[in-house]
């Protein structure tokens, strides 16, 4: 593209989890350091070594979509679909036919249908039936979620999913991000959505002994795992000057993008890999490591994640690490994968916007591995000014995302 | 002495890392036959198939060599078929 780069805002946002059907339940319980973590309820786990998980309660479905649309409706695409109405809504911005065409639908699933595909095998494998729902592929499949949001509002401009497990959303964000920045479109719809509370992913997920039994206590000592999350979360990002001039709330200003890979296990993480796509998002948004006041932390409370991603911290940031802020919000909307790093940015860039951090919640001792200042269980008042939303995933696929206030 | 149990785990260990039984003794560590977290996780799934038992997480955390994963089984299968009760939750401090 020829056009100049552009700064980029975030004037929209929308989040269903477990701590509320909506951005504002969201960011309250957020900031009360309440957690959505619970006992499963969707899925019969009496059978489990881990019994607890962050899901959406109490989502009617119908009062959201009509019978006939929800025919083709996994959950995770209900959830995307739910927060991205949300962030248009609330972002004020006049889709016209014009600007239909040049706005952009980047969406993050890990597992897209998961629950459909498990009700399906069920079907054909438990009951013998011979026979799958013939909507199970197009309710299934991972971009079902971005091609509804894009039906939903007749969005034509470029629209896909990326599928990179625990930063899908991450990635879909940055690449909407650059492709506002550098002109390509002139709006974005673009986060993540995930529903992965079905039998057979939670026996896959049991096996793996990655779940803590009790809760997620991200950089405590006595971690002992990561909680399962569900949800979806949706940003609206447009080019600063357009937000401007329309003269709406502007959350923050979205600044930097950073991608690595650590080409080394599928499972265990690096610290040069994590360290890499943090450097990458700073020089990509022209700030100084001191520039940076919050990372809103991948932080799983898996022992291995954690103590990399501390590391990683104190690797990139050096003496102004122990300035830095850095919490854990999976520790209340637990880890929604594909989702995650949407949840997350929604929670960063109100983080800038109210000028509170949100903590780490379920906080028991410190463990020097992850020696950082971790805003424990009590939300701080704070100016950042700039923040970093981290994502690392499984296959060692790191991205992170910069934000600044404006 | 024959050891049913240590057969079965290196047969196992065998299978997961696909080398010959022959080279792994009960004093192999995991470090040296290149056992990482993702063959630990293969290698207790493989055994609870095996010896039809349920392998607690933090029973399997521990454990770097054969000797460990053979003397873990042991004082599993001696606390007897029912789960193990889970461990308390950790206290606030």
């Amino acid at each position: 593209m020829t056009s100049p780069a552009r700064r980029v805002a975030v004037t929209g946002v929308g989040a269903i989890s477990a701590l509320g059907h909506d951005a504002p339940r969201m960011w309250a319980a957020l900031c009360d350091g309440r957690s959505g973590i619970a006992r499963i309820e969707s899925v019969d786990v009496s059978g489990l070594r881990f019994q607890n998980g962050a899901e959406v309660k109490g989502l009617d479905p119908a009062e959201h979509f009509d019978s006939g649309r929800l025919d083709l409706l996994d959950r995770f695409a209900q959830f995307a679909v739910i927060a991205a109405r949300e962030a248009v809504r609330d972002s004020g911005v006049e889709l016209t036919p014009d600007l239909r065409e040049r706005t952009a639908v980047f969406t993050g699933s890990s597992l897209g249908g998961q629950t459909t595909q498990d009700a399906a095998f069920v079907e054909l494998y438990q009951r013998k039936s011979g026979r799958v729902h013939p909507l199970s592929i197009p309710r299934g499949m991972a971009n079902a979620g971005a091609s509804q949001i894009s039906m939903e509002f007749g969005l034509t401009g470029p629209c896909c999913t990326f599928s990179t497990a625990c930063s899908s959303a991450n990635h879909a964000i940055g690449q909407a991000f650059w492709m506002v920045r550098s002109g390509v479109v002139d709006l974005a719809v673009a986060g993540g959505s995930e529903a992965p509370f079905s039998p057979g992913h939670l026996k896959a997920w049991e096996a793996m002994r990655v779940v803590a039994p009790d809760t997620c206590r991200p950089f405590s000592r006595d971690r002992r795992g990561l909680i399962l999350g569900e949800g979806g979360a949706m940003l609206v990002l447009e080019p600063l000057e357009a937000a401007s001039a329309r003269g709406v709330r502007i959350y923050a200003e979205i600044s930097g993008f950073g991608m690595s890979s650590d080409a080394h296990h599928m499972t265990q993480p690096t610290v040069a890999g994590p360290a890499r796509a943090m450097r990458a998002a700073l020089d990509d948004a022209q700030l100084s490591p001191e520039q940076v006041g919050y990372i809103n932390a991948h932080g799983t409370g898996t022992r291995g994640n954690d103590s990399a991603e501390a590391h990683a911290i104190r690797e990139v940031f050096g003496a102004h690490a122990d300035r830095l802020a850095v919490s854990s919000t999976k520790s209340m909307h637990g880890h929604a994968l594909g989702a995650a790093g949407a949840l997350e940015a929604v929670a960063t860039v109100l983080a800038l916007e109210n000028g509170i951090l949100p903590p780490t919640a379920n906080f028991t001792a410190p463990d020097p591995e992850c020696d950082l200042d971790v805003v424990p269980h009590r939300a701080r008042a704070a100016r950042p000014g700039a923040a970093l939303s981290n994502s690392f995933a499984f296959g060692g696929l790191n991205a992170v995302l910069a934000f600044r206030s404006t | 002495m024959p050891d049913p149990l240590a057969d079965t785990v290196i047969a196992a260990l065998a299978e997961v890392k696909h080398v010959a039984p022959e080279r792994i003794s009960i004093d192999s560590t995991f470090a040296e036959l290149g056992v990482d977290s993702l063959d630990a996780i293969t290698l207790l799934f493989e055994l609870e198939a095996r010896l039809d038992i349920v392998i607690p997480d933090d029973a399997a955390k521990s454990a770097r060599s054969v000797r460990d994963v053979i003397e873990g089984l042991r004082a599993l299968i001696a606390r007897g078929p029912a789960e193990p009760a889970p461990p308390p939750a950790p206290a606030s401090r």
